[in-house]
């Protein structure tokens, strides 16, 4: 079995027990997924058939595996798909688990090992016909008979990740849309889900409000009477008879109806806006007013009509008709396309090749064809090389239709809010819009491409039927030539799409050096598996923090890389500098903040000079003051000081800064053999400067230390202060 | 060759090759083609190369209906720069398919499609 077939196998297996599972309740679209226990055992399917196959593996075997692991696995039991589970000696982390997995498949033992992973129960809303009707939403049942199985959108996995963004608009170009208590009950206040939208029908006739376009969208209905359908040369000559059939408002509903609210149904994206773009009426619409709301729908102008404030990424048109694409509806899509929305079209319901159908045919939509139940295509569904991917669109043959929002209204509307199941490749076409509005609401950035990318990429595979029973007229194989890549599945697709990863940060450094490089620890995001987008600010990054690695460029950053981030300190002090990381729209923060400003200097000393002649002024020696970061208080006591030991001498108080050159001076005892101190303080630290003047009688000239004799008290403070001098002598200059 | 002289260039080409439509009383705005599918109906989609306002367009569609042997009637603008139009009178559908293809063929008309009808599916 190859990885990405049992990668399927896990999921359903994982997508069947969540049915039966009690919902979380989040308080955001986004759900924050717990942290996964221990992994316990592995998953590991062995490359020898026989190992495969076996029910017990001996001690032999299992002394190979874990020769090969490198460290004691213990057979657990055999599983399906011809793999084995083994027990791990301790529990370990998922990541560490599946290094042991890949020396299994290294050694050749394994075609395949993966940490066998803890299950969480998935999202499961509360609204009561999920459950009972809404089969086509549900979780993948798949690998049983023909009756059996469950190919819906599997959308309870998807739904951890996101029920949608207010912030990403799907328009639903269709019938008009009602007010229903499951969407919003006010679609023209443009306050609740619905934005303001707009009636693009200008035939009178057909739009059967009264009038030609305006800015109400509600649909008034479309029925047509037998008498209108026969009447020759009528505007509805040869249209079927029918009740109004509320279309949008079906449509609306499978695209976004409330979820987890209690009541009827859910939407694929609960959360998301819809834009109602009122382009049928009675009997269809015209093209000229489709093309016109395509080109509205994503904000472009439109002739007569007021700019349209809530541009949508995803353009639902759950329409069509006969013969090739044409060159206004190509011109229109291409244009909307530019703008970065993605168009979602229906493949058609006349069961033929859908090249000869519009916009099925045309370039640059997702074309989507309806599958059943069980996988098939359905009896009606348009299919052929242009099909891009297939949904639920329901078949009433096999078994049952897709249920959404409705009204019971005949003709015009009962306005009661009521539900009902269609079937056809427009029911099967909002499923597809409102999976690509998930991807939008995790990813803004995606290209209509890659959304369409990423919906093939992760779609559920066709399964093929054996029994002729099921291979006939009424039901049929899809193969990936008649209907796309496969069945979308909405909880690998958001699975493989998960660019958004969990909380991270970086530990705030303080008294950092100012003005310097300052760079974080390396951090390993986790939570997303696929390459997010990385940029910073205030800063650069360095993906495996390669010091020649750093960047202020955006990039991409994959799962499993490292990334710290660096920058320059602020150049003053206690003040902070922030580099923002952003990695999928999630951001963390690295902040540095500089030491505290130093205004206490290094110690200092005045050297005493003795033998000064009485009543001089005796200026001291020099000093530097060093070691503060800004600037220190000056005082002085007795004296005065200099600042550089210029002719400029004050006692006033003031400041010095860092290497400047103090020096001070004062007036000699006027009497023999006695002393002067004068007292500097800088910044807390002070030091004295002492005179000594000369001895009475057989006085020498004044020397450094000198005095003694009577004045030997004042003498021996010189000498201590001469002692401090040279112990600190670092200070001075 | 500036634009007025091709249109008159082909007017005087198509006035004496083009047969004569069959007219009938002037028909609802949005009635479909006589005799062919419910899902046309008798409005074109035109765009020029270079008439891309209202007013240049309807200012050349006298002429651009003798071109076509067909009087043509403006009905409104259209995003992208495209318009509709229709005949002034009802046609049977090989009529009508005949008018797209002369309108297709006038140097200076973008395209010209029918005004299909499109439904719910």
């Amino acid at each position: 079995m190859r990885k990405s077939v049992l990668r399927v196998l896990v999921v359903s297996m994982a997508a069947c027990g969540a049915a039966q599972a009690s919902a979380i309740k989040p308080t955001a679209g986004v759900v924050m997924l717990s942290p996964e226990p221990k992994v316990t055992r592995l998953i590991v399917q062995p490359k020898r058939f026989d190992l495969a196959r076996m029910q017990r593996l001996d001690e032999p075997s299992m002394a190979a595996f874990s020769q090969a692991a490198g460290l004691t696995l213990e057979h657990v039991r055999a599983m399906s798909g011809q793999a084995q589970v083994m027990r791990l000696p301790v529990g370990m982390s998922a990541a560490e688990a599946q290094l042991y997995a890949d020396r299994l498949v290294a050694s050749g033992l394994a075609g395949h090992a993966q940490p066998d992973r803890w299950m969480h129960p998935q999202r499961a809303p509360n609204d009561p016909f999920y459950a009972s009707s809404q089969w086509h939403l549900q979780p993948l049942l798949t690998g049983l008979a023909h009756g059996g199985n469950n190919y819906g959108l599997n959308l309870p996995g998807a739904w951890d990740y996101t029920t949608g963004d207010a912030a990403v608009v799907v328009a639903v170009l269709d019938t008009g849309l009602l007010p229903h208590a499951d969407i919003d009950g006010n679609i023209l206040d443009a306050s609740g889900r619905v934005k303001s939208g707009y009636d693009f029908v200008s035939d009178v006739e057909v739009a059967n409000d009264g009038g030609g376009r305006d800015s109400d969208p509600t649909d008034p209905g479309d029925w047509v009477t037998l008498a209108e359908s026969i009447k020759s040369g009528g505007t509805f000559e040869g249209c079927s008879v029918s009740d109004s059939s509320w279309h949008g408002t079906h449509v609306a509903g499978i695209v976004g109806a409330t979820g987890d609210n209690g009541l009827g149904v859910a939407g694929v994206a609960w959360n998301t806006s819809l834009l109602p773009v009122r382009t049928m009426g009675k009997c269809g619409g015209l093209t000229s007013d489709v093309v016109d709301g395509i080109r509205w729908a994503a904000g472009l102008a439109v002739v007569g009509v007021p700019a349209n404030a809530n541009p949508a990424r995803v353009l639902n048109l759950s329409l069509g008709g006969s013969g090739a694409c044409d060159a206004v509806t190509q011109q229109a899509i291409n244009d909307v396309r530019a703008q970065g929305a993605v168009v979602v079209v229906a493949a058609g319901n006349e069961g033929s090749d859908v090249a000869g159908f519009t916009p099925a045919g045309c370039a640059g939509v997702i074309t989507v064809a309806a599958t059943d139940r069980q996988g098939q295509i359905a009896y009606y569904s348009n299919y052929g090389g242009a099909v891009e991917i297939s949904a639920p669109g329901g078949d009433a043959y096999i078994d049952s239709k897709i249920y959404s929002t409705l009204d019971s209204g005949t003709r015009l509307a009962a306005n009661d809010s009521s539900y009902k199941a269609y079937q056809g490749t427009s029911a099967a076409t909002p499923h597809v819009s409102g999976l690509a509005a998930l991807l939008l609401a995790m990813n803004a950035g995606l290209t209509p491409d890659q959304v369409l990318n990423a919906i093939q990429a992760g779609a559920t595979p066709f399964p093929a039927y054996d029994d002729t029973a099921y291979t006939g007229a009424a039901a049929a194989n899809c193969t990936t030539s008649l209907c796309g890549a496969g069945i979308a599945n909405a909880a690998v697709i958001l699975a493989q799409g998960d660019s958004v990863p969990d909380a991270f940060g970086f530990a705030s450094r303080n008294d950092v050096a100012l003005a310097t490089l300052v760079t974080s620890e390396a951090i390993t995001p986790g939570g997303f598996n696929a390459p997010a987008t990385i940029r910073v600010s205030g800063g650069e990054y360095s993906l495996g923090c390669a010091v020649g690695g750093f960047t202020s460029l955006a990039g991409t950053i994959g799962k499993g890389q490292t990334v710290c981030v660096r920058h320059l300190s602020a150049s003053s002090e206690q003040t902070a500098t922030t580099t923002t990381l952003t990695i999928g729209g999630v951001q963390g923060s690295f902040t540095s903040t500089t030491t505290a400003a130093d205004t206490t200097p290094d110690a200092f000393a005045f050297p005493p000079v003795s033998n000064v002649s009485p009543g001089s002024v005796v200026t001291s020696s020099t000093i530097t003051v060093s070691g503060i970061t800004a600037a220190a208080p000056i005082g002085i006591v007795n004296g005065e000081y200099s600042l550089g030991c210029g002719s400029a001498f004050t006692s006033s108080p003031g400041q010095v800064q860092n290497g400047q050159s103090l020096c001070v001076r004062h007036t000699a005892s006027s009497a023999y053999g006695a002393s002067v101190t004068s007292t500097l303080t800088v910044g807390g630290v002070s030091a004295g400067f002492t005179s000594t003047t000369q001895a009475a009688s057989g006085a020498t000239s004044p020397t450094n230390g000198g005095g003694g004799g009577a004045f030997g008290l004042v003498a021996l403070t010189g000498l201590a202060g001469l002692a401090l001098w040279r112990r600190r002598g670092r200070a001075i200059r | 060759m500036s634009r007025p002289v091709i249109l008159l260039f082909v007017l005087l080409c198509t006035a004496c090759s083009a047969p004569s439509f069959e007219p009938s009383p002037v028909p609802p705005s949005e009635r479909q083609v006589s005799g062919t599918s419910m899902d046309v109906s008798l409005r074109i989609i035109l765009r020029f190369v270079d008439l891309r306002d209202e007013a240049s367009v309807r200012a050349h569609l006298a002429e651009l209906g003798q071109s076509v042997g067909q009087d043509l009637v403006y009905l409104r603008p259209m995003s992208g720069q495209a318009h509709v139009i229709q005949p002034a009178h009802t046609l049977d559908a090989m009529s009508f398919e005949r008018l797209l293809e002369r309108l297709k063929a006038i140097p200076g008309v973008e395209y010209a499609e029918p005004d299909r009808r499109l439904r719910h599916q």
